[in-house]
C-alpha cells in the first residue's frame, strides 16, 4: 500500500494521541495533580513517538511527510524518478519487407512522437537492412553487432549517456521504457 | 506540341502522359517480384493501422508535396518523384524535393510521355535528382517542366543532377499482383496501411478533371489508361473493398512553389478517393507497384552523429 494511502487511513481513524486510552478518573481532590501528570505522560509519549522521524538526516534521500506512518520502520525510500530522459537518436535496423503489423505501428508511433517533441529531442531513421547494400547501412549493422545485437534491432544514441543496441521492441512505448530503465 | 492527349481543368491545360507499355516493358515487369502472400495483413490489422481517419492526417502531411506538371507529359515521373519523397518521409529520412522533370528528360527525347516500367527501372538505376543542386558554389534550381517551357536541363547542371540523383534511389519496389481482384484489393490495402506509396494508372475521360460530391475521382472505364498517379493513403470502408485508396494527383494546387505554379485546383487540395474497381480498371495494362524503401542518403549527417556517438 502506498504511504500516502496509509496516512490517509490513519488520519481518518484519528492520531495515536487522540486514540490513547483515557486515564481512569481519580477521586476528587487529586484531580488537578493527576491531570498534570497525565498531560506530562502524554507529551512525553508523543515526543518519544515522533522522535525518529525528525532525527538528524543521514546520507540518502530526506524522508517526505508521506513516508511518515506506522510502518516507517519497514518503509524504504521510493525509487527516485529515472534521471534518464528519452532524448536521442534511434536507428531502427530491420528489413522494410517483411514488416509485421506491430513494427509498422511502432514506426508510425515513432514518427508521431518525433512530430510532437521535435527532431532536436528525438529523431530516427529506418533504413532497409535487407535491400540497401550501401556502406552506411553495413556500418550501422556492424555497430549494432559490436554492441551485441543483430537486425532486427535498434541502435540508440542518447543525448546524454552511453549508446546501446536493443532487440526489436514490441511497441514504441516498450522501446522508450527499455532505453530509459 | 505534346504528343499525348491534353485535358482542360478549370481553364488550365494539364498534362497526362502515360504510354502503353512496350513488349520490353512487359518483359521487365514480368521479372519484378510481386508483393508476397506472407506480407499480407489481416483486415483487422489494416483497420487498426488506418483508424481515427488516418487519411486526413496523411493528406495534411503530404499536401506539401502536391505537384503541378503543367502541360508536360510527366505524370508518371511526378508520381514517382512524390512516391520516393513519401517513402523517405516514412523511413524517417529528411525530405528533399525531387525533380520530376529530371527523370522525364532522361527518359524521353520529346514530350511523348513514359511507361510505368521504364520509370520503375530508372528509379532503381539512376535515381531522382533534387530540384535544387549545387553547381560552382551556387544553388541552382531545375525547371519544373522542360518541354512546354523549352527549358531543358543542360551542361554542368545536368551532370551534377545525375551525380546527386544517386542519393535518391529506390532499393525495394514490389509490384501489385493483378491476377485476382480479391488479392489485388488486400495487397493494395496492406501497402497503404503500411504507408507504402503506390504508382498506378487510370484513364482521364471527359469528366476526369472533376471529382464527385463524395470526394471520389471520376475514372473512365473500358480504356487502357492515360494518366499515372500515386496512391498515398486509404479510408477504411470494410466489406469486400476493405479500403478506398486516397489518390494524389499532379495537377496542383501546389502549396510549395518549388513543385510548380499553383495551377488548377483538383480534388481536396490535390487528393481524391478511388474505389477498388477504379484502381483495378487499368491495372492489367499498367501494373501498379509500391515504393517499399529508398536508400540512405550518404549526405545525411544523422548517421555520422550516431556512428561517432557509438
Amino acid at each position: 500500500m502506498p504511504p500516502s494511502i496509509s496516512i490517509r487511513n490513519r488520519m481518518q481513524s484519528g492520531s495515536p494521541v487522540v486514540q490513547a486510552p483515557q486515564p481512569v478518573q481519580p477521586p476528587s481532590g487529586q484531580q488537578t495533580g493527576l491531570k498534570l501528570l497525565a498531560v506530562a505522560i502524554l507529551v512525553f509519549a508523543a515526543a518519544i513517538y515522533f522522535r525518529p522521524s525528525y532525527s538528524a538526516p543521514g546520507p540518502g534521500p530526506k524522508p517526505t511527510p508521506d513516508q511518515h506512518d506506522d510502518k516507517r520502520e519497514d518503509a524504504k525510500p521510493s525509487p527516485s524518478p529515472s534521471s534518464k530522459k528519452f532524448e536521442g537518436k534511434a536507428v531502427f535496423l530491420a528489413p522494410r519487407s517483411p514488416m509485421p503489423p506491430n513494427a509498422a505501428k511502432m514506426l508510425a508511433d515513432a514518427a508521431a512522437y518525433r512530430d510532437k517533441v521535435g527532431k532536436d529531442k528525438f529523431d530516427y531513421r529506418n533504413p532497409d537492412t535487407k535491400e540497401d547494400k550501401s556502406d552506411l547501412v553495413i556500418a550501422l549493422v556492424n555497430k549494432a553487432q559490436a554492441l551485441g545485437k543483430s537486425p532486427p534491432c535498434v541502435l540508440w544514441a542518447p543525448s546524454v549517456g552511453k549508446e546501446t543496441a536493443v532487440d526489436w521492441p514490441q511497441s514504441f512505448e516498450a522501446f522508450m521504457n527499455e532505453v530509459t530503465k | 506540341m505534346a504528343d499525348f492527349e491534353q485535358t482542360i481543368v478549370d481553364g488550365f491545360t494539364v498534362g497526362t502522359g502515360l504510354l502503353a507499355p512496350t513488349e520490353s516493358d512487359s518483359l521487365l515487369m514480368a521479372s519484378i517480384q510481386a508483393f508476397p502472400d506472407n506480407l499480407i495483413y489481416d483486415p483487422g490489422d489494416i483497420q487498426r493501422l488506418l483508424d481515427n481517419n488516418r487519411w486526413k492526417l496523411d493528406e495534411d502531411k503530404y499536401s506539401e508535396f502536391v505537384r503541378n506538371q503543367e502541360q508536360d507529359g510527366q505524370c508518371n515521373c511526378s508520381a514517382n518523384a512524390s512516391g520516393v519523397q513519401i517513402s523517405a518521409l516514412n523511413q524517417g529520412f529528411p525530405v528533399t524535393p525531387l525533380s520530376a522533370s529530371f527523370l522525364y528528360q532522361l527518359l524521353t527525347h520529346s514530350d511523348t510521355g513514359t511507361t510505368l516500367p521504364s520509370t520503375f527501372q530508372a528509379l532503381g538505376d539512376i535515381g531522382i535528382s533534387p530540384i535544387e543542386v549545387q553547381v560552382g558554389g551556387m544553388t541552382k534550381r531545375l525547371p519544373n517542366t522542360i518541354y512546354s517551357t523549352r527549358t531543358p536541363i543542360r551542361g554542368e547542371l545536368l551532370e551534377q543532377a545525375k551525380v546527386e540523383a544517386k542519393r535518391f534511389r529506390a532499393v525495394n519496389l514490389l509490384k501489385v499482383p493483378v491476377d485476382d481482384f480479391g488479392k489485388f484489393k488486400i495487397v493494395i490495402a496492406t501497402m497503404l496501411a503500411r504507408k507504402i506509396p503506390i504508382v498506378w494508372a487510370w484513364h482521364v475521360g471527359k469528366n476526369g478533371t472533376r471529382i464527385d460530391g463524395n470526394g471520389y475521382m471520376i475514372v473512365e472505364f473500358g480504356k487502357q489508361g492515360n494518366h499515372a498517379n500515386l496512391l498515398v493513403s486509404a479510408k477504411w470502408v470494410g466489406g469486400s473493398d476493405i479500403v478506398h485508396p486516397v489518390d494524389m494527383n499532379s495537377w496542383g494546387p501546389t502549396r510549395n512553389p518549388i513543385y510548380g505554379p499553383p495551377g488548377p485546383s483538383w480534388g481536396r487540395r490535390g487528393f481524391a478517393f478511388a474505389t477498388m474497381e477504379q484502381v483495378f480498371s487499368c491495372a492489367q495494362v499498367h501494373q501498379p507497384y509500391g515504393i517499399i524503401s529508398i536508400n540512405v542518403d550518404s549526405n545525411d549527417s544523422f548517421y555520422n552523429d550516431v556512428l561517432q556517438a557509438v
